[in-house]
């Protein structure tokens, strides 16, 4: 079902999957799509696996199944980050909350389903809570299951800092730019262990994101990819490629911060009524127009082991 | 796929008046967007239906990846705007904010609210989601502008046991069966041009099931199995299956109502060690089945679709 894709990266190891250790960095690709629906990119999500600890960033499209394929427990999440409140982030939410209560052993979650994110996060989870009550209600009277492990409680930050610091875990949100309406608008940082890795959340090329990121050893960054006469065919679109960054202006983010490797996440390639989506290949090319540096075009369940060098695992099931 | 064309030659082949000439109009088609539980099985997507007749696209239930699966079968998902819920369980609503927000996009573009029918607690679920989604609501509504806010809204109803809906030729029907303690579930009847699809919803063996699919064209009905000593030795086990229809029961209802065609959506299947997603496990749950009734029944997979007309054609 999950369609193999060609492959795209300068490094290939074999596959294989093993509980995080303590000393332990790894960055998974759980879905690097948008909003239109396809199985090939699942919506954005991403997994980062670090000092034994789960952290999920965002939680897109078909999250939960992405981390059943990675053998991951959903009730193994420490900490959930939302970026910003654009749908694409978050209808995923609701699948990998209240599956990972059930009893089966991807579930039995007994504790609160904790999450960090931008002022908002709290009234959206309290509505989501309102929203499924009576599938807590119904559960906890017929399965007996826990009531705690349905509840879920909110750390809202209201501007950029430090947001989570546990065992030597750090996490930083920034502000990017996705457009003026579109606030707020975060990115993270995720250092341990003199290892970085940043994440763009959705932006457009951004000043504040090159000077979060000095010195990340991997960065996962957004991009749009649309032809001019693809933008030109369409006022919406144009407003949409307006939101994003494109292949040049990523190019010369990566640039500026120089990481150890630079990777596409949240690929969108749009088409009009008119004129056709952009062919992927044309995406490498026009990033290298600013940048001759390491870089990937992610996929789905792509992994990264961050050490001195960073290994890519190409599919991570 | 090779087993899905197997079944087609044994179905046209075992069961005379039915063929693989589609007919060309006035026919309902069904797909099964999703056919199995909250368990996470690449397999089978949480439980999703898709009925398009006359032009209307109706989902019953939106499970995980409901819209993919939408999109995948090729419907016409800008007229996808009504949303029939069996009951208000996770996994036949976890898919709902997808359906609802990215309908909204491009290339569906839903220009009218989201129609959402169901039981008791179905407006909670709507205003809820209208809320905890609202700022993107907001800023959607801010970008596209004009009129087309409209499709970011809901509009829920409240069914109760019988008529719930027609338009264009098409009659849904409500009907109430049993399935968790403390809330109320129903089944759906769908009629078109002379024609009917029956879905039971989660349900323990219900007597308004057989009542309601009696000559039914397609009786798609959801089952639960475990082994006997699975259900004495394991109280998780023996506690969710006694939610569900068990397979000698799901045959007596198709002995008794006798559609056409009898499907098999929203698979329940443990061991005593817990879920049991192999196929072995669904094998030994038809062998039950087709123990006890020996007409026309189907193993429901994703995105297995048929044509319901003066004959049902499986298309795939």
């Amino acid at each position: 079902m999950i369609k193999r894709l060609p492959v795209t990266i300068a490094l290939l190891l074999l596959a294989f999957s093993q509980p995080a250790a303590a000393q332990d960095f790894k960055v998974t690709l759980l879905g690097t799509g948008a909003p239109k629906p396809t199985f090939s990119r699942f919506g954005p999500a991403t997994l980062v696996e670090v000092g034994g600890q789960e952290l999920l960033f965002d939680v897109g499209r078909g999250a939960a199944m992405r981390l059943y394929q990675i053998n991951v427990p959903l009730s193994a999440l420490d900490a959930v980050f939302l970026t910003h409140f654009h749908h694409d982030h978050l209808v995923g939410l609701p699948d990998v909350w209240m599956t990972g209560w059930l009893p089966p052993p991807f579930g039995r979650r007994s504790t609160p389903f904790e999450v960090w994110g931008p002022t908002g996060t709290a009234a959206m989870l309290k509505n989501l809570e309102e929203a499924f009550s009576i599938n807590s209600s119904t559960r906890i009277a017929d399965e007996l299951l826990p009531p705690a492990g349905i509840e879920m409680v909110a750390h809202e930050f209201e501007t950029e800092g430090v947001v989570y610091e546990k065992d030597g875990v750090k996490v930083t949100a920034f502000n990017v730019d996705h457009g003026d309406l579109i606030k707020p608008a975060y990115g993270f940082r995720i250092d341990f262990d003199g290892r970085s890795v940043v994440i763009s959340g959705d932006t457009r090329y951004d000043e504040n994101l090159i000077a979060a990121a000095q010195g990340a050893d991997l960065v996962l960054h957004e991009v749009v990819l649309a032809s001019d006469a693809l933008v030109a065919s369409s006022a919406q679109l144009e407003r949409v490629v307006a939101h994003h960054s494109t292949p040049e202006q990523a190019g010369t983010v990566f640039t500026k911060i120089a990481p150890k490797l630079a990777v596409f996440t949240h690929i969108t390639a749009p088409n009009s009524r008119t004129v056709a989506a952009a062919p992927m290949s044309s995406l490498v090319s026009r990033t290298r127009a600013n940048y001759d540096g390491p870089l990937v075009v992610g996929e789905d369940l792509m992994s990264f082991l961050i050490n001195d060098t960073i290994t890519v695992i190409r599919d991570s099931r | 796929m090779r087993m899905l064309r197997l079944a087609l030659i044994f179905f046209t082949l075992g069961f005379p008046g039915m063929s693989q000439s589609i007919a060309q109009t006035d026919t309902i088609k069904v797909t099964l967007l999703g056919t199995g539980t909250p368990q996470l099985n690449p397999r089978r997507m949480s439980y999703s239906t898709l009925i398009e007749a006359g032009g209307e696209v109706l989902m019953f239930d939106a499970g995980r990846a409901a819209m993919l699966q939408a999109k995948k079968s090729g419907a016409n998902l800008k007229n996808l705007n009504k949303l029939f819920l069996t009951h208000l369980h996770s996994d036949h609503v976890v898919g709902i904010p997808d359906v609802w927000l990215t309908g909204f996009l491009a290339p569906m573009f839903r220009a009218t609210p989201l129609q959402v029918w169901g039981p008791e607690g179905v407006k909670n679920l709507t205003a809820g989601l209208r809320q905890a989604y609202a700022v993107d609501v907001g800023l959607r509504v801010a970008q596209y502008g004009g009129n087309r806010g409209d499709g970011m809204e809901f509009n829920a109803t409240v069914v109760h046991d019988g008529f719930v809906y027609e338009t264009n030729g098409i009659k849904v029907t409500a009907f109430e069966v049993q399935h968790t303690g403390p809330n109320t579930s129903f089944g759906y009847k769908v009629e078109y041009n002379g024609h009917s699809i029956v879905l039971s919803g989660d349900t323990v063996y219900n007597e308004n099931v057989i009542k309601y699919a009696n000559g039914a064209d397609l009786l798609i009905h959801q089952i639960g199995y475990a082994p006997e000593a699975a259900i004495k030795e394991n109280k998780v086990v023996a506690r969710i299956i006694a939610l569900h229809t068990q397979p000698q029961q799901v045959a007596e209802i198709f002995a008794l109502a006798k559609p056409k065609m009898a499907v098999l959506s929203h698979i329940v299947i443990f061991n005593e060690k817990g879920p049991d997603l192999s196929p072995k496990g669904e094998e030994e749950m038809m062998e039950v089945v087709r123990q006890y009734y020996g007409g026309p029944v189907t193993l429901g997979q994703d995105m297995m679709a048929f044509e319901v007309g003066d004959q049902i054609v499986q298309l795939h």
